[in-house]
Parts: structure tokens; sequence; C-alpha cells
């Protein structure tokens, strides 16, 4: 890890922990200090450069348009972008700023208008409905903002709907879906619904979806937008072991400046157009 | 891609999402469902009803006669069936043609008469309970075979044949009684009454009453060749002096060696009489030279004509329901589809194919198909069972009569039939229906553009 990267996320939690007014408030006190020591914690843990493995996510001028009235808006333009395997990206920008397009695009739910994208093997763009469909479901794990479980779905059936779709058998299934829900922390709610969860368990589950099918990246719209920092914080670190223990790509879209701290490198988008 | 039993489980989560409407669907495709299903296992238990009634086999004829009459008392089922047996009935025969003017001899032995069906059964006769017994059914009747054929005659024809004077009808008002239960399965086309006699050895000689010529002339319409050989009452004598004569059955010659005597085939003779007693209420078709008479073949298709229209009816309408409630579960599935919307983006998003996606609304189409199938189902076989309790019996004993046969063993669920490939090819249909019910939304569905599914309102 650079030296730079390093001073920064101090510089943010510290600043975060003792520059802020607390207005004798000795409990945001405390949890800014163990957020400081956490910060630590993550700051250690963050990989460096070299242990990244080859591009796995590779956009050459992009370009995303839709014609809104008659007019033509360019919701990426001309973004190209490289990501290894094993990176922890953070995609920050205003709302409107083309961040979900850039996600959706490299998730394959999106066709760019120009440009090329290659993502492992795939050239998107040019999949059947088959293989966008093999894509989707082995290459990308999605992890959205408002979780979109299936609310007539236990946990476990919830976790088991990607493998569902690759036509594994039941037993096969749960074997994974289990093991899965267990290491998200879930394993005393398996045939639970939805409804009977905490916002943060939910998203929990979200995330044991996107990954249970192993998937190379996972792609992550707002993850901690509807929860808690606390919260919020734990899915963060969740998705942050993840990265580390399966090497797993991580592409977050947030305007949470938060999450900097972890990331490997942040994007930012305004306009449609990335800067780094 | 999803396999058939994963895409029920998600299917089935559309249904819980609206388990309201979703039911509502299914029950009204059950309603088309019942409308077809219900008429066609009725019209197929009548037609199978039917077919048993008309094609009797005519071998080991028992005279109904024995046990409406008292005479089963003593009832031996062997016995009588060797009585009947198709070598005493040729005996018979061979005696009605060796001496047409026979009379009976007061000094009968009985022995020498067995095969005349001449026991001497001291009639106490019908009373209520017998008589219900013979027509509504009781267990001390089943042991009777199902090959009989009992016609009743109207009284007045039998004063006739045995010129008898109405004084001599004392129990006439008992049995009045009786014909009450007559009226109520066959209306008033047929009495039932008894003629008390003081002896049992007066019987008259019947046989010049019941001629070949009179036989011939009766069937005149047709170009059939039968011949009573005798009316028998039961008990003693041809139509003896027994206490119960109300019940004459007529017994038809279809023994081979008769059949070859008359020069006509066997099966044709045993299929193809008919006597028709409507016409005239209160006389027997035999005797009335006006009366038509109706080869087996035409009355049974008498019979399994009005079959045919209800089937026709029940298709028809219910079809018509059909429709109407694939366009209702048309609009389920598209609501369903619509409100699925974010829930399709997620699954196109972690890898279902556009495939995967129509199957789901299929499915869900075809839930709500096999609901109402199912409901449909079991909603005939109960409606029509409970319909037979009610009126089976009835048209069942009209039917019986008209084929001149009763069996004893009525079912006892006349309108329930199990027409196996009719209700396949339902569910065949009914499944096709749920698909082309969900063809357009589940296309729909399929296409749906996944970004746009996803977005955040």
């Amino acid at each position: 890890m650079d030296k730079n990267t390093v001073e920064e996320s101090l510089k943010y939690y510290l600043r975060k922990a003792f520059l802020e007014d607390f207005d004798n408030d000795s409990k945001r006190m405390l949890r800014a200090i163990s957020e400081f020591i956490n910060g630590i914690e993550i700051i250690q843990n963050k990989k460096s450069t070299n242990e990244f493995g080859s591009e796995i996510i590779s956009l050459e001028n992009v370009t995303k348009s839709y014609k809104v009235g008659g007019e033509r808006i360019d919701a990426l333009s001309n973004v190209s972008l490289s990501i290894k395997e094993g990176e922890f990206i953070g995609v920050m920008g205003t709302s409107g700023s083309g961040k979900s397009t850039l996600l959706n695009v490299i998730g394959g739910l999106d066709k760019p208008t120009s440009g090329k994208a290659k993502i492992g093997e795939y050239q998107l763009g040019k999949l059947t409905d088959k293989q966008t469909g093999e894509y989707r479901n082995t290459m990308i794990g999605f992890v959205f903002q408002f979780f979109y479980l299936q609310p007539f779905l236990n946990v476990r059936q919830n976790v088991e709907i990607p493998l569902l779709f690759r036509g594994l058998l039941e037993s096969e299934r749960r074997k994974i879906s289990e093991k899965i829900i267990e290491t998200v922390g879930l394993g005393d709610r398996i045939n639970h619904l939805p409804s009977q969860l905490s916002g943060g368990q939910m998203q929990r589950v979200a995330i044991a979806r996107a990954v249970v099918n192993n998937p190379k990246i996972i792609l992550a719209d707002e993850p901690t937008g509807n929860l808690d920092s606390r919260t919020g914080g734990e899915i963060l670190d969740l998705l942050s072991d993840l990265n580390r223990e399966k090497n797993t790509t991580i592409v977050i879209v947030t305007h949470d400046e938060s999450i900097v701290s972890r990331c490997n490198r942040v994007f930012r988008m305004m306009d449609g157009f990335l800067t780094e | 891609m999803i396999r058939n039993k994963d895409t029920n489980l998600l299917a089935k989560t559309k249904f819980k999402q609206r388990k309201g409407r979703s039911l509502v669907s299914g029950c009204l495709v059950s309603l088309g469902l019942v409308t077809i299903i219900s008429f066609l296992i009725g019209t197929k238990g009548v037609s199978v009803a039917i077919n048993k009634l008309y094609n009797l086999p005519h071998e080991n004829f028992y005279w109904a006669s024995e046990y409406l009459t008292g005479g089963y008392q003593d009832i031996n089922h062997d016995y009588y069936k060797k009585k009947y047996s198709k070598n005493n009935l040729e005996q018979v025969y061979e005696m009605y043609t060796t001496s047409k003017s026979y009379t009976i001899d007061d000094d009968y032995n009985a022995n020498d008469y067995d095969y005349m069906g001449s026991e001497q059964y001291f009639l106490n006769f019908v009373d209520d309970d017998i008589l219900n017994d013979y027509l509504y059914g009781d267990s001390s009747l089943e042991r009777i075979s199902d090959d009989t054929i009992p016609i009743i005659v109207p009284l007045d024809y039998l004063y006739t044949l045995a010129d008898i004077d109405t004084q001599e009808i004392t129990l006439k008002e008992q049995y009045e009684k009786n014909q009450t239960l007559l009226d109520d399965f066959v209306g008033n086309d047929f009495r039932m009454y008894l003629i008390e006699s003081t002896s049992y050895s007066s019987a008259p000689d019947h046989y010049e009453l019941i001629s070949d010529e009179d036989v011939e002339e009766s069937c005149r319409d047709t170009n059939l060749k039968v011949r009573i050989v005798g009316v028998f009452g039961s008990g003693d004598y041809f139509l003896g002096s027994s206490y119960s004569d109300f019940v004459m059955p007529l017994w038809v010659i279809q023994d081979s060696k008769l059949s070859s005597d008359l020069g006509i085939n066997k099966k044709e003779v045993s299929t193809t009489l008919y006597y028709k007693f409507n016409s005239r209420k209160d006389r027997a078709g035999l005797v009335d030279k006006s009366t038509t008479v109706y080869p087996l073949d035409t009355l049974k298709q008498y019979a399994e004509e009005p079959m045919k229209y209800m089937r026709y009816i029940g298709v028809g309408v219910g079809g018509l329901f059909m429709l109407i409630s694939t366009f209702i579960t048309f609009f389920t599935v598209n609501k369903i589809v619509t409100e699925s919307r974010r829930e399709i983006g997620v699954y196109r998003a972690v890898g279902a194919r556009k495939k995967d996606v129509r199957k789901i609304f299929f499915r869900y189409s075809l839930l709500i198909m096999m609901i109402g199938f199912v409901i449909a189902i079991i909603f005939s076989f109960v409606f029509n069972a409970t319909i037979s309790l009610l009126w089976g019996r009835k048209l069942y004993y009209i039917m019986a009569l008209s084929a001149i046969s009763f069996d004893y063993k009525m079912p006892l669920f006349l309108f329930v039939g199990f027409p196996i490939l009719e209700l396949f090819v339902i569910w065949l249909i009914s499944m096709a229906s749920g698909y082309v019910a969900a063809y357009i939304p589940a296309h729909r569905a399929s296409k749906m553009d996944v970004v746009k599914a996803l977005r955040d309102e």
C-alpha cells in the first residue's frame, strides 16, 4: 500500500474522530474513537497494489446515451477505465452523474452506445440472451440499495435465486447457500422471511445472494444508503472481507465519503465523465 | 436454465403476492371447468347405466316376479338359477309348442312342473316392505342376478287375459297405495295390482290368450320375429292363481335352439325386443295391437341421444365460461407482471434469461388453471354425486323400465362416470388456456428493460 493512501485515510479518520465538534456528546465521541481504531484496522487490512491480479474490467471510450424528448443525453461520455482482479473500487458522484449507468454497463444490464467493454472473457454488447444470463450469473454479483429481496421466499431461498437460474439441484443449492448464509452471520435466520429481518440483515442476505455464485465482481449500488452508519459499516466490513478472502473485485457506487478509506482507488463521476 | 420445479417455487411467490386475485381467477376457471366436467361425468355415468341396462345378457333368465311377489321368501339362489336355466326353459318351450291347449292339472305334482315355476308358495304376499325392497333395492335382493327382465303389466290387461271379473279383486285398495310407490318413479304409466284368488289351482288357461298371432300382430310394425312363450306369474302355474300376478315377466325366446326354430339370430332377439307401454296407460303393450314395437337398439339410441346433447350443452356453455376465464386470467397475469417489475429486474440481474422469466409467468398462469381444474374436479364429483342421490333413482328406474330390465344393483351415483380420456383432454385444454392467457404478459415480462425495472421511483 502506498504511503499517500495510508496518510490520506488516517487523516480522514483523525478528522472524523477528533476534529469534530461533539458538544460534549461522549457517546458520539466514543463511537468516533472506535471508528478511528476500526479505520486503522481497515487500513492495515487493505491490500497492497502488488496483490492484485490481471485486468478484469476494461472499458474503452464507453459512451452511453439516452434520448429524452428528442435530445441526446450522455450518461457516460468516453469513459475508459481498467480494474484489476481483487481491487476495491469506489465510484463517487452526485446523483445523475452517471455512476449507476457505469455500474449497469459493467454488470451487463445496459449496453454501451459506443466503445468497448470487456469484462473477463466477455465482450459486452455482443452477447446473446443466453450468454448475458451466464455472464450475469457467473461473473457478477449485484448488491442494491433497497436490497430487493423476494418477500415470499425465506432467507435461504432468496440467497439461492442465482443458483436457481444456474439450474442447480436443491441439495447442491442448499450446501452452497447455507455456507454463505453462515458466512454473512445469519445462520440462525435461515428460514426467516425478509419481513422478519432488520435492514442490515436484509442487506446481508442480499450480499449473500450476490456472492452465492462465487462471482468475480461484486457491483454494489449504494449498499449502505439505506442503513444507519454502524450497520452500514458492518456491511462494508463484510464486503472488505470478501475482497480480501476471496479476492473478489468490488465496485461500490456511493456518495458516502467514509468508504474512501477502504478503497484502493476511487473514481469520481461528473456529468458522465470519469476521473480518478 | 431454471428447472421446472424451481419455476414452481417462483410462480408460487406470485400466487402469494396476489392470493385473493389468483384464487378468484382460479375459481372462475373452475366455473367453466365444472360446467364441462359435471356434464361429462354425468352423461358418462348415465351412458354406462344405459349400456348396462340395454345389454343385459339374457341367458339364464330369472323371473323377477318370483322375487317380487313373495317367491323369494324361500329364496335359494342356486335353485332359481337351475329353475330358469336354458334347459328348463327349453322344456317350457317344448311344452308350449306341443300342447297349445295345455291345461293345468289340478292335482299336479309340484315336481312335475318344477321347470315351470310351479312351486307352491303360499304367498302372504307383498307387503309394503317387500315392495320397497324390490323397488328401492335391498340387500336381500342383491343375490338376484342381473339377468332379469321383468315387465310390469297393467291389471286391466290381466283382467282381460284371465277373464276375471273385477269383483274378484278384493285387495285392490290395499295395493292402491303401492301404486303411489310406483308413481314415484314411473309416473302413472304403469299400474300395479294384486289379484286375490280363492284358490291357486283355479288358474285360467292363458295360452290361448297369448297366441302366436297376438304376438306377431303386435310386432307387425317391425320385422321382428318374436314369440312369447308364456306369461308367467310367480308362484304356481303359469299365470297361476297366485296371489301375485301383478307382475308378469315376458320371456323372450332367445335360446339358440329356439332362435333357430324361429330362424332368427339369437343376439338380435335378445336385444331387439321392446314393448312400449305408454301409448295406452292401462294396457299392456303386448296385447295392444296399435302399439309400436321398437328394436332395442333404437331405444338405446333414444336414451343416449339426450346424453349427447347434454354433453354438447356442457361443453358449449363451459367452453364459453372457459373463454371468459381465460381472459380474466390474462388480466390477472398481466397485473402480476406489472407488479413484479422490480423482481423481474433482480432475476434478470442475477442471471435469468428471457426464457426463464417467461417460464415463471407461464407457470403462474398454469397454477391458476391447475387450481381451477382441481376445484372443478372435486366440485363436479361432489355435485354430481349429490344430484345422483337426489334424483338418480327416479331417472334410473325410468330408464330401466324403458329397457324392460331392472338391474337390481342401481349404481349408487348415477350421474358419476369416469370419462378418463375426456378429463385428460380437458386438462390439456385448460393448460393450453393457461399458456394462451399468459402469452402476452409473459413476453412483456421477458422484454422488460432491466435497468428501468431496477430503477428506484
